[in-house]
């Protein structure tokens, strides 16, 4: 069919997802250009996911036992797919609805593109720790992630929604479990590959975000040593692609030292100085807010944002508190953490 | 700082700046018909947020200044620091300090990659990155090993015209072995 659009098969992988399962696929299924196939892998519910996502719409395949993790759900369902184009989906997010269609469109028109990512900002901002992840979705959505795709070197094809083009899957085979981070360890083997990533701010996903203080360290946690993780095993290959190498570094350099500041220097400052030290863990917000309250006005959101600004330094020391603990482990101790922990 | 990475500012001086650089980076892209509005659009875009990021602060600077002048904070006594100068010397310095060294560790890195073997090649790559997926023993009873084995990725072999979404098609099942046959045709895994 010559002026077709390439086909594209939709990958969701959920362990326990009821509550969202539906929610999911009918997101897909109502999308503009919906995929022509959806596979949600029932990576051994005991909820009942299986069947709500085959009423909703989605073939559902079910391992005879569980894969163990994201990585290995997504792995499972590759053999399956037949398609030019896969895109894989979160079982607890939700897209707008051109979003397939413009990530459709951001790899016909790159030959080169490997992958293409979405925008994304959390479902829900009950609580304080997703108010938190709110702002940094949007400063990081808003303003990093423009600025490197206009570089050229999205740091990450984000593993909540992601579409890639089958080949390059195909190639490396599927999605690694040699790290926590299985979207960034598939983002930059495809960059050390020499494929391209593009990020398409237009298409937006909206993931449920934990909502609770164990649940956010429960992700904080895989994400912590996801990164470091990364690091260590593509330290070698990223030094040869100047931008990613920079990005990369200063991502680094940048999750070490705060860390590091908020949690050991800022204090010892408060004994020395007194109140005036803490001035550190807030001096920067107005930086912040600039691009965050930006984003939001695009989304209407601005009062939101602007209430949600101070959630975000909470939620910044949480991670601060992981990413040193990370670092300790797998640097110090030399012990890498390879639990695969659902933390949403 | 990013999602699930802190940070105090060193990646967002370095956005700042990336963003600030950028329409001089576009102009040349421009010049060899690489660029068009869009991405003017978006380089313009952040180029102003950047301009506002720096603004707001300078305007912290200005105004925590404006309040230590007029005696509303009292700022803490660094008369012991070395040399007396002033307060936003020492923020300068110590930025300049920070930055240098991330270029000097970046430096060393760099150097102590290239007296090691780079190991970059592409099938090594794959290869390493490909070892490390597990291959699930559904699968491998279907005689897959690593990844799937398909050459004419290019040619859709799925009929749009089977309603792959009619329940009937697609009962929940605990094994591929057992869909029934419709389902069995879209979902058999593609192997050799």
């Amino acid at each position: 069919m010559v002026g077709a659009k390439p086909t594209l098969t939709c990958i969701i992988p959920a362990y326990n997802e009821a509550a969202s399962i539906r929610d999911t696929v009918e997101s897909v299924l109502s999308q503009s250009e919906p995929p022509e196939v959806v596979i949600v892998v029932d990576d051994g519910s005991t909820d009942g996911t299986g069947k709500l996502a085959e009423e909703a719409g989605a073939i559902v395949i079910r391992p005879t036992t569980g894969t163990g993790s994201k990585a290995g759900a997504q792995s499972f369902a590759l053999p399956y797919v037949e398609t030019p184009f896969t895109m894989v989906l979160d079982a607890d997010s939700v897209l707008s609805p051109t979003a397939v269609a413009e990530l459709r469109s951001a790899l016909m028109q790159d030959s080169e593109a490997a992958a293409a990512c979405s925008f994304v900002v959390p479902r829900s901002r009950r609580t304080i720790w997703e108010r938190g992840r709110y702002v940094e979705y949007l400063y990081a959505f808003g303003h990093g992630k423009q600025i490197q795709e206009i570089y050229g070197h999205p740091l990450i094809s984000s593993g909540c929604f992601s579409m890639y083009r089958t080949e390059w899957l195909t190639r490396v085979g599927g999605w690694s479990t040699r790290t926590l981070a299985e979207d960034m360890d598939l983002t930059w083997t495809l960059y050390r590959l020499g494929g391209k990533v593009r990020f398409v701010e237009g298409a937006v996903c909206e993931p449920i975000e934990p909502d609770t203080m164990r649940m956010m360290s429960t992700q904080l946690k895989r994400w912590s040593h996801g990164f470091i993780q990364n690091v260590r095993v593509h330290r070698r290959g990223v030094l040869q692609r100047p931008m990613l190498r920079s990005i990369i570094s200063v991502s680094f350099w940048d999750g070490m030292v705060a860390s590091l500041f908020y949690l050991t220097v800022i204090p010892v400052l408060f004994v020395v100085f007194g109140p005036w030290a803490l001035i550190g863990y807030v001096i920067d917000l107005p930086a912040i807010a600039v691009p965050v309250l930006f984003a939001a006005s695009k989304r209407s959101e601005f009062i939101a944002a602007l209430a949600s600004l101070p959630a975000f330094l909470v939620l910044r020391q949480l991670n601060a508190y992981h990413m040193v603990r990370a670092m300790f482990t797998e640097f110090v101790l030399r012990r890498p953490f390879d639990v695969y922990e659902k933390g949403h | 700082m990013g999602p699930g990475v802190p940070g105090m500012g060193i990646a967002s001086i370095f956005y700042v700046m990336a963003a600030l650089i950028s329409p001089l980076r576009e102009v040349v892209k421009s010049v060899r018909g690489e660029s068009s509005a869009q991405r003017w659009m978006a380089v313009g875009r952040q180029f102003a947020l950047a301009v506002g990021i720096v603004s707001s602060i300078v305007l912290l600077y200005l105004g925590i200044d404006a309040m230590v002048s007029r005696g509303l904070i009292s700022p803490p006594d660094v008369a012991d620091l070395p040399g007396h100068y002033p307060n936003w010397a020492y923020a300068v310095g110590i930025l300049i300090a920070l930055l240098l060294a991330l270029v000097l560790a970046a430096w060393v890195v760099k150097l102590r990659v290239r007296w090691g073997s780079m190991g970059d090649d592409a099938e090594m790559i794959a290869d390493a990155y490909r070892a490390s997926i597990p291959v699930h023993e559904d699968l491998r009873q279907h005689g897959i090993s690593k990844g799937r084995h398909r050459a004419a990725l290019s040619q859709p072999v799925i009929s749009l015209s089977v309603p792959w979404h009619d329940p009937a098609v697609t009962n929940v099942t605990t094994a591929t072995d057992h869909l029934p046959m419709r389902g069995r045709h879209l979902l058999e895994p593609v192997s050799a």
